[in-house]
């Protein structure tokens, strides 16, 4: 979605900004510099009787909090005005003591009394504020008190409030891990509410205080499903971050696909399924966030053959700005990596725009060669035009990246090596430095995957060591030509090369000497291939005996003994090395397979390889490899069949313990069969949710594969029939939904909201009865 | 637990660090000093991508960034966070920003309303999680400033004491909606916008051209109204990737519209809309293959000089009728007579040039700056309408070898004399080696030329009261809704404007 600020700024000219801009700079300045208000006067505004001077005199002070100035000498005089009725001068007060109470524990305590009769309040904006601040006070001594406060919200009638407990719950975990219990009391009300505002704020709180233990969730799975459409887009991205890990943990991946199968099928949203449904709809409608979030769910949930949904809305962030562009092809990249095949309609999109920054570009590159070759021709004759396009662009960078990414086309698709090469000695006849460097190497690349076929290739490249002017160029070439040292036995141009070179040798770069080098002592072994005289050189580099001699021999002779006066070290060290291996008969054969062997095929990895790795969406995809981003963990592997829970667990249980049991029957049952102690951990805690007195279900889990595919297609249809269900409301929950908000909204808010208090309380009650 | 740490706002101008931030807000315990990380953001090579990692700093840190206007805003994270969940934060932060303290966002504005600021950014985020972020929940909970709140209580009736007005104590059902919402005169306002991106090959044919569409709307509505906005959007070309119901593309649309009503009927948007000014919908459409567009331009090169050729013309844009009208004639242009405006064409430079001579051009002024050659064509006198053509004209001049560094491979390596082409009978244009030598030179200087001449001319206009998709509003109705007199007629208004920033023409 595009962002408002930025339709706005394209409907009014920049003209009226600049304006503006100047207008608010001269009114700047006349008051410039900011009139510090000297501490005492301050103070004295905090303490009068009239709220219009506390409030003043709060603004200052927030105005130095927001400058970064220290503002905690104000501490006693700001918190007394906690217990104001005005709520402009909670506010305030609530902000600063947020920020400050840390460094005052002692005195902040002091407003504890205050806030927590705040939580009483008529108001639930004064009571949400409440909570959400006396949670957020890290005053270690008080967690007692706010574990009992967000008990208390957590069964309030207003939605907002619950809300803002379920975001306190962490905060008071982080406080005081002792509270977890009671918190997970609470937080297991507000993950079964009716309310989609709270229970995307009660995942994100249970993912903080206990993430991974799954069966807290399982009888809200559905709930979660169906209630995701709904949330708000931070409520939804946490819930399918959760879900992501939730399947992977929960469903082997077998069920999976099969469940896939039929969800994609009926369009449904199976409930026991995934986000799949869920992913239709955040398709069309969600922000940049949740569109790559269903992505992730797609591709590390989801076969294949399904990926196709989310490449157009992912497509349709390239709309968004340079910044979440530059994300979104991140993400698209790290999916094309594996499965580039969804993305290839939409190879114009990827297209390199002049306006593009080079981060963009990159990118958009890597893109065009990961879809190459999935794409037809035309789009094939495309793409290639367009980096030869952009092979001949003015900034090197760009040169460079486009050269590679021919040459990553053709390694993809051999059949087009032969038109990619064409391309690309065009290049290193025509072009200039950078150029013919990159490409070389490139051509180097594209040659040795077949190099029965491209003998005459190398002749225009031997060529080509005329015009040539860079060193690591020259040195490719020159590699190259000793490659093909020993082809039409001898009748080839190495020879004759190594002929041009020894005649310019003192002027060359160090890497193409390296080259010459070595090419000499490639001819020259082919040679003594040839030949097989059992009369090699002698030793001395006696010119004088080399009458009779093969021109072959005296090229190497004349080479090493340059080579041997050399300023490089190395240089000296390599000829030394193929002088005395190739100076006598005996050790040829160890020549010739040291010089002469077969060269595997080198591969030019795509840029980004390394990423598809990381999961989706997350920073640690963005930054890359080689860096450890803390707290990023992986996805789990797929659950195995033995130890998945039953798909019963995540019937709708109209009381959460017994689902939960259900949970810790199947555990414990794949617990027995001798598995890894971090799961045989979770029976040992059953106690703690295991509710006395509830019967055990008959339904235990499946013992063989085909009972369980048998009752996953059972449950399948079931859902189906549930999906229908839920779809139906589906389609008018939203309008249904709101026409009841509609007529309910002017007068009977109140009302509703205590329907839903009282299911919220109901589930409580029903919970407390349970132990 | 991921959570956004921190946001602190920096002037962009002038970008010093000494200068102090202009606003630091920390929700989670800040970890490195807002000062520490301007210097390490300012220290990354200019085009900075939207996330940087700075494993130096203790723990390392995820820097976040945007810039707006003049601002710059930065995020600093130690954990692992979807980076779209910060900058779609970030933007919000921005959006809602202009949404109360008044578009454009500046400095001053910031400056003057710290309390106002703080409290947003505090309802917006709690303990590092995205808390209300909509703008008209905001609404509910943080007071505009006082200047805009006396406004408001002026046009709402609200009780004009600013001091201590009495907020709503109860949000709103509808997530999207502020409650109790209350207007003297009732006014919708929708304005389509879209942006053209081309690039179109030397031949004139385009490789790619695409026109994202955004539907913005002002609405100021009393009560809960429920409004069916009806759109005649252009029968899509039968190719494959797209749908054929549907010409537009890829939609998203903001959570008010109901999705099912989209899905059984296209082109239809049911919705209960927010107050205010906000997004509504986006979507995109292909405009290829046959691509109209009122401006067209040609780039040549004709040996030392090129050419860019400019031809203006609504004569092929005209033809739809004007059922929906523009929304007044002060904004200049109607659906029934667009007009072309702001008219600029730049030709990015290659490095390779040392300076332009003898540019001429036969209407409006050139302008030339570093590697940029920025051509202004008024389109006053009822150019536009008639249809022209205006050509513009320019010399270069090539750096001379010796500011190269070219020069100092050539120095390298005394080219040897080609007598191998003749060794080389396999070879197909081998030709004497003096008549070689002499063409060298000719040709190299050929081709620096070449190197020296631009590869692409970018094109920008506007053009009002037209959309290149084609997409009309057929209608905006309101079809129910609690709140609302029947007989109140609100006035209704329709904006088509279409923007091309950089359509690249390539030669």
């Amino acid at each position: 979605m595009e962002s408002l600020s930025r339709i706005s700024t394209l409907l009014e000219t920049a003209r009226d900004l600049t304006l503006e801009a100047a207008q608010s700079a001269s009114i700047s300045a006349s008051s410039h510099p900011p009139p510090t208000p000297s501490p005492t006067a301050t103070k004295k505004l905090l303490n009068s009787r009239m709220d219009r001077e506390v409030l003043d005199g709060l603004r200052k002070v927030i105005s130095m909090m927001s400058h970064g100035t220290d503002c905690s000498p104000f501490f006693a005089d700001v918190v007394k005005n906690v217990a104001s009725p005005n709520l402009e001068i909670k506010k305030l007060v609530y902000i600063y003591l947020l920020r400050y109470a840390e460094s005052e524990p002692d005195l902040a305590l002091l407003s504890i009394n205050t806030i927590q009769k705040a939580l009483t309040d008529q108001s639930q904006l004064v009571r949400s504020m409440a909570i959400r601040v006396m949670a957020g006070i890290r005053v270690p001594v008080i967690s007692q008190i706010v574990a009992l406060g967000i008990k208390r919200c957590a069964a309030d009638m207003s939605p907002y409030v619950r809300k803002a407990a379920a975001v306190a719950i962490p905060k008071c975990y982080r406080l005081d891990t002792g509270t977890l219990p009671a918190l997970k009391e609470c937080l297991g009300v507000l993950l079964g509410d009716r309310s989609f505002y709270v229970v995307g704020a009660a995942v994100v709180a249970w993912e903080g205080v206990c993430p991974g233990r799954w069966e807290m969730l399982h009888g809200h799975y559905r709930a979660l499903a169906r209630m995701l459409i709904d949330m708000d887009e931070w409520g939804q991205l946490a819930v399918l971050r959760v879900l992501t890990g939730y399947a992977r943990a929960n469903f082997p991946a077998r069920e999976k696909k099969v469940k896939k199968a039929a969800g994609v099928g009926a369009g449904a949203k199976a409930g026991g399924g995934d986000g799949d449904g869920d992913g239709f709809y955040s398709d069309e409608s969600g922000d940049e966030d949740v569109i790559v979030a269903v992505a992730r769910l797609y591709t590390h949930l989801a076969p294949a053959s399904s990926l196709p949904t989310v490449a157009g809305p992912l497509i349709s962030l390239l709309r968004a700005p340079t910044d979440i562009q530059h994300i979104a092809l991140l993400n698209i990249v790290s999916i094309a990596l594996k499965s580039p095949h969804p993305f290839t309609p939409y190879a114009t999109h990827f297209l390199v725009h002049a306006s593009d920054p080079p981060h963009i570009w990159k990118l958009k590159l890597e893109l065009l060669t990961l879809i190459f070759p999935h794409t037809p021709t035309r789009t094939k004759n495309l793409i290639l035009s367009e980096l030869e396009y952009f092979a001949h662009t003015h900034d090197p960078a760009l040169v460079r990246e486009a050269v590679r990414a021919i040459g990553r086309c053709a390694q993809s698709e051999t059949r087009n090596a032969a038109r990619c090469l064409k391309l690309l000695m065009r290049q290193v006849e025509s072009g200039t430095g950078t150029l013919v460097a990159e490409s070389l190497t490139v051509i180097r690349h594209i040659i040795l995957q077949n190099p029965a076929a491209h003998a005459r290739t190398v002749v225009r490249l031997a060529k080509a060591l005329d015009t040539a002017v860079n060193p690591s160029a020259r040195a490719s070439i020159i590699w190259l030509v000793g490659e093909f040292a020993g082809v039409n036995g001898g009748d080839n141009v190495a020879a004759d090369t190594l002929r041009l070179l020894a005649k310019t040798f003192v002027l060359e770069g160090e890497a193409a000497k390296l080259q010459i080098v070595l090419l000499a002592a490639k001819v020259y072994a082919h040679y003594l291939d040839r030949t097989q005289s059992g009369a090699p050189v002698q030793e001395g580099d006696g010119e004088g005996e080399g009458e009779e001699k093969h021109p072959v021999a005296l090229l190497f002779a004349y080479i090493t003994l340059l080579a041997r006066y050399d300023l490089s070290y190395d240089l000296r060290d390599r000829a030394r090395l193929y002088k005395s291996i190739l100076s006598t008969p005996s050790s040829t054969p160890l020549a010739t397979l040291l010089l002469l062997a077969p060269k595997p095929t080198p591969q030019a990895p795509s840029p980004s390889t390394g990423r598809e790795k990381y999961i989706v969406g997350s920073a640690a995809m963005v930054v890359g490899e080689g860096e450890d981003v803390s707290g990023y963990e992986p996805l789990e592997d797929w659950v195995s069949e033995s130890r998945a829970p039953s798909p019963s667990v995540r019937d709708v249980a109209p009381v959460e313990g017994e689902a939960e049991r259900r949970g810790v029957v199947a555990i414990k049952k794949s617990a027995g069969g001798g598995v890894s102690p971090g799961m045989a951990a979770t029976p040992e805690k059953s106690p703690v949710w295991r509710p006395e007195g509830v019967k055990v279900q008959v339904k235990g889990k499946p013992e063989t594969l085909e009972d369980f595919f048998k009752e996953s297609e059972e449950e399948a249809s079931e859902e189906e029939t549930e999906g229908e269900e839920t779809e139906g409301e589906e389609e008018e929950s939203e309008e249904e939904e709101e026409e009841s908000e509609e007529e309910e909204d002017d007068d009977d808010e109140e009302e509703e909201e205590e329907e839903s208090e009282d299911e919220g309380n109901e589930g409580s009650k029903l919970l407390t009865q349970d132990k | 637990m991921s959570a956004i740490e921190a946001l602190h706002i920096h002037r962009r101008l002038p970008p010093t660090p000494t200068t102090p931030p202009l606003l630091l807000h920390t929700w989670r315990r800040p970890s490195t000093p807002a000062s520490t990380l301007l210097t390490h953001y300012q220290s990354h090579p200019a085009p900075r991508p939207p996330l940087i990692y700075l494993p130096n700093t203790t723990p390392p840190t995820l820097l976040f960034s945007i810039e707006h206007n003049n601002l710059l805003f930065l995020c600093p994270t130690t954990s692992e966070i979807e980076p779209l969940l910060v900058l779609e934060f970030l933007h919000r932060v921005v959006d809602v920003l202009e949404d109360f303290l008044g578009s454009p966002l500046l400095e001053g504005k910031i400056e003057a309303n710290y309390d106002v600021v703080a409290q947003l950014l505090n309802e917006m985020c709690d303990d590092g999680i995205p808390f209300t972020t909509e703008p008209n929940a905001l609404r509910d909970v943080v007071l505009p400033p006082s200047v805009l709140g006396k406004l408001l209580s002026n046009v709402t009736g609200l009780p004009s004491t600013s001091l201590t007005p009495t907020p709503p104590t109860t949000p709103s059902t509808i997530p999207w909606r502020r409650s109790n919402v209350r207007h003297t005169t009732n006014e919708l306002y929708v304005d389509l916008i879209e942006l053209i991106t081309a690039t179109i090959a030397p031949s004139g044919r385009p490789l790619s051209a695409r026109s994202n569409g955004t539907i913005a709307m002002t609405c100021k509505l009393t009560g809960i109204p429920d409004l069916l906005l009806t759109l005649q959007t252009p029968s899509a070309p039968q190719r494959l990737g797209s749908s054929p119901a549907c010409g537009l593309q890829f939609p998203v649309f903001h959570p008010c519209v109901r999705l099912t009503r989209w899905r059984d009927r296209p082109g239809e948007l049911s919705f209960v809309p927010p107050d205010g000014k906000f997004v509504l919908a986006s979507y995109e459409v292909d405009l290829l293959p046959n691509v109209i567009l009122p401006v067209a331009v040609e780039i040549r090169i004709l040996g030392a000089e090129f050419e860019v050729r400019v031809f203006v013309s609504t004569a092929n844009i005209t033809g739809g009728g004007g059922r929906s009208g523009g929304r007044s004639p002060a904004f200049g242009g109607s659906s029934s007579n667009p007009t072309v405006e702001e008219v600029s064409v730049k030709v990015p430079l290659p490095p390779a040039v040392k300076t332009l001579v003898g540019t001429r051009c036969s209407r409006g002024e050139f302008h030339h700056e570093g590697r940029e050659l920025t051509w202004r064509i008024p389109m006053n006198g009822g150019f536009s309408s008639t249809g022209g053509t205006v050509t513009l004209r320019s010399g270069v001049v090539v750096k001379s070898t010796g500011e190269e560094d070219e020069s100092d491979d050539e120095a390298v390596v005394a080219p040897d004399e080609g007598e191998y082409k003749e060794d080389l009978p396999r070879d197909t244009n081998g030709g004497g080696s003096r008549k070689k030598d002499k063409t060298e030179s000719k040709k190299r200087s050929d081709k620096r030329m070449a190197m020296a001449m631009p590869r692409c001319a970018l094109v920008s206009f506007s053009v009002k009261g037209w959309l290149a998709s084609g997409v009309k509003v057929e209608s905006l109705k309101i079809v129910g809704g609690k709140g609302i007199n029947e007989s109140t007629k609100p006035y209704k208004g329709v904006k088509y404007l279409t923007k091309a920033a950089g359509v690249e023409v390539r030669c």
